[in-house]
């Protein structure tokens, strides 16, 4: 971009647009200004050749040479872990400022573990679970992301733990909370919050931003197997709608509004989850099987304790947000756990009052986006509120009694709507 | 001061490292070479799907035990069976849910428990996957149909058993390791 400016310089200078000393200032500051693109890319490349040749030797390994004896198929399975140690002390001692070094090494030394733990298994015919050896590696390669300050190392440890959850929480028997999932990820929150607070405007900052809400969302389900059998659904339901307002919470701390909403992963996904739900809660058949339940033996804090804590760290949170963002807007959207608390505690005996009051929540929401995208001038909140709505309507379409009059009329009223407030926010913008 | 604290917890890091790798290499070696030598007979030879990597999975045919009392194995994971030997191979005599010592019991993994009288309790073994190099994969299948329609070929797994832990030496089809009958297969043009 840099090189294709100074190139037209010459031109804009002919034409008398920019003085001769202008021009010259400008291809000054260029020449001074550190390669930010080429560091860049020497990151990207440094990060992808050692993962590719990782999991190169990975499956090299992985032949199974039988020619090879126990002993030298052992070494050859060992090696890679020698390299990748040997270059992130290189690293540490040599060049520890380098990015490029730092990624690179702890990329490679992270895949060399999984290698060496999975060839031995194999050399010996061990038959573990997917689990317990996705464990004994996260373990092993936990420190990498501290020492070696590597975000890389950072994002496949989440990656990893993750799936590990899902493997003990829904794959494999499916019967087991995994708690290293969470002490693990809690011991990972100092490294988070130094990226929030040093890297904010960095890659690797948005690559964290989404992995670390996709990977909650994936794995706060296996604290259903700690609720009573009889109400574990409707908990984990509950459980989510918390995650999703503590998601939207997080999504309105300061740097991560600061960047593009592409960027925020914490708040898309609270705030595509929230509606999800809601639009789940609109349903007759969550309510019907609340109705069954009874209050006091569902929410005994004992039974319910992650729905409660989880109630409590959201709370928590929210009040610390409007006391640290006094006078700030904060998403409607946070108040779902509280509206979703409420309509539950009333519908152990009014299910179809809670119901009901859950189709005005979805419409209220979206309601509520369209106003801010229209505030804000902004046309792809306009019209996710817009669909909010929409897919309320598209619900109701299929379980309620409606006339097929009523129905047209009210889709002809959202499609209107969709009209008419996307020409209203353009003809501001061409007015303005 | 800092930099100290990396390099010391670098070292410790590595250090585990290694030391999971070697703990694992040191148990499976001590098994093969002071445990008790079993054969289990397999049932076929199921050659398992190509994304998880090239190995044959085992199909023990003693793989199920008859108990009086199914109710009392139901909500257990994990059970401890002691094998004996009859005619050259391993059947399993005794299933107990409580830890058992001795170079002729193996914990395995309960997957099922037939109920009614008498129950039964299924169960896995720790070693189900025997890994083949690559290229042998294939080979080992049309053993696998062939062995399978022939019913005088005998196919088992040759384990070895130390204090409640088993390691799997070789799966055999008529005395020879599979791998050598899949080599020669390889070489004989067709």
């Amino acid at each position: 971009m840099s090189k294709f400016f100074v190139k037209e310089l010459a031109e804009l200078e002919q034409a008398s647009i920019i003085t001769p000393d202008t021009a010259e200032r400008i291809r000054a500051y260029y020449a001074q200004k550190p390669g930010l693109a080429a560091n860049r890319l020497v990151i990207v490349f440094g990060i992808l050749g050692a993962l590719l040749t990782g999991l190169g030797v990975i499956l090299i390994i992985a032949h199974n040479w039988d020619v090879l004896g126990k002993v030298p198929k052992l070494a050859l399975a060992l090696l890679p872990l020698l390299l990748g140690q040997a270059a992130c002390a290189f690293t540490l001692i040599k060049k520890a400022e380098s990015t490029a070094w730092r990624e690179g090494a702890a990329t490679f030394l992270f895949l060399s573990i999984g290698a060496a733990i999975a060839i031995v298994s194999q050399v010996y015919q061990i038959d573990g679970s997917l689990g317990g050896f996705l464990l004994i590696w996260m373990l092993l390669a936990f420190p990498i992301q501290y020492i070696l300050r590597s975000s890389v190392a950072s994002l496949l440890l989440l990656g990893g733990i993750t799936w590990y959850a899902c493997d003990i929480a829904y794959f494999d028997r499916s019967n087991g909370v995994a708690w290293w999932y969470l002490a693990l990820l809690v011991l990972s929150f100092p490294y988070y919050y130094r990226l929030y607070r040093d890297h904010s405007g960095s890659n690797f900052f948005a690559f964290h931003a989404w992995l670390l809400p996709l990977s909650l969302l994936c794995a706060l389900g296996m604290f259903n197997h700690l609720f009573s059998t009889t109400a574990d659904e409707e908990l984990t339901a509950l459980l989510y709608i918390n995650l999703m307002s503590l998601l939207v919470l997080v999504g309105h701390f300061e740097k991560l509004r600061q960047r593009r909403l592409i960027v925020n992963g914490f708040l898309v996904c609270g705030s595509l989850g929230t509606i999800g739900m809601l639009l789940f809660f609109t349903f007759e058949d969550f309510w019907e099987s609340v109705s069954r339940l009874g209050m006091a033996e569902t929410l005994d804090v004992r039974v319910a304790a992650p729905y409660w804590i989880s109630l409590l760290l959201t709370l928590a949170l929210l009040v610390y947000m409007l006391y640290r963002y006094r006078g700030t807007a904060i998403n409607a959207k946070v108040s779902a756990f509280a509206v979703v608390l409420a309509l539950f505690l009333l519908g152990f005996t009014q299910p179809d009052v809670s119901r009901i009051l859950a189709n005005v929540a979805v419409f209220v929401f979206g309601v509520f986006t369209i106003r801010d995208g229209a505030q804000q001038n902004k046309l792809s909140i306009l019209n996710y509120g817009l669909l909010i709505v929409a897919l309320l309507i598209v619900c109701r379409f299929f379980d309620t009694d409606m006339s097929f009059i009523a129905r047209g009329l009210l889709f002809i009223a959202v499609g209107v709507g969709f009209f008419v407030a996307n020409l209203r926010v353009l003809r501001n913008r061409r007015n303005a | 001061m800092q930099k100290t604290l990396i390099i010391v917890a670098f070292v410790a890091m590595c250090i585990a490292q290694w030391f999971i790798p070697f703990n694992t290499i040191l148990h499976q070696e001590t098994i093969l070479s002071e445990g008790r030598l079993f054969k289990l007979r397999t049932e076929p030879i199921d050659p398992s799907d190509p994304f998880r990597g090239k190995y044959i999975t085992l199909r023990f045919a003693e793989d199920e035990v008859a108990v009086t009392d199914p109710q009392a194995w139901q909500d257990h994971e994990y059970m401890y069976i002691t094998l004996a030997d009859s005619a050259g191979y391993g059947r399993v005599s005794r299933a107990s849910l409580y830890e058992q010592e001795g170079d002729d019991c193996i914990k395995v993994r309960i997957s099922y428990v037939y109920e009614g009288n008498p129950g039964a309790v299924v169960f896995e073994y720790p070693f189900e996957r025997f890994y083949l190099e690559e290229s042998k994969a294939s080979a080992a299948e049309r053993l696998y149909w062939e062995s399978r329609s022939d019913s005088t070929q005998q196919v088992y797994a040759v384990i070895r058993v130390r204090n409640g832990q088993a390691a799997l030496e070789n799966v055999m089809i008529n005395e020879r390791p599979i791998a050598d009958i899949v080599r020669a297969l390889n070489e004989k043009p067709e």
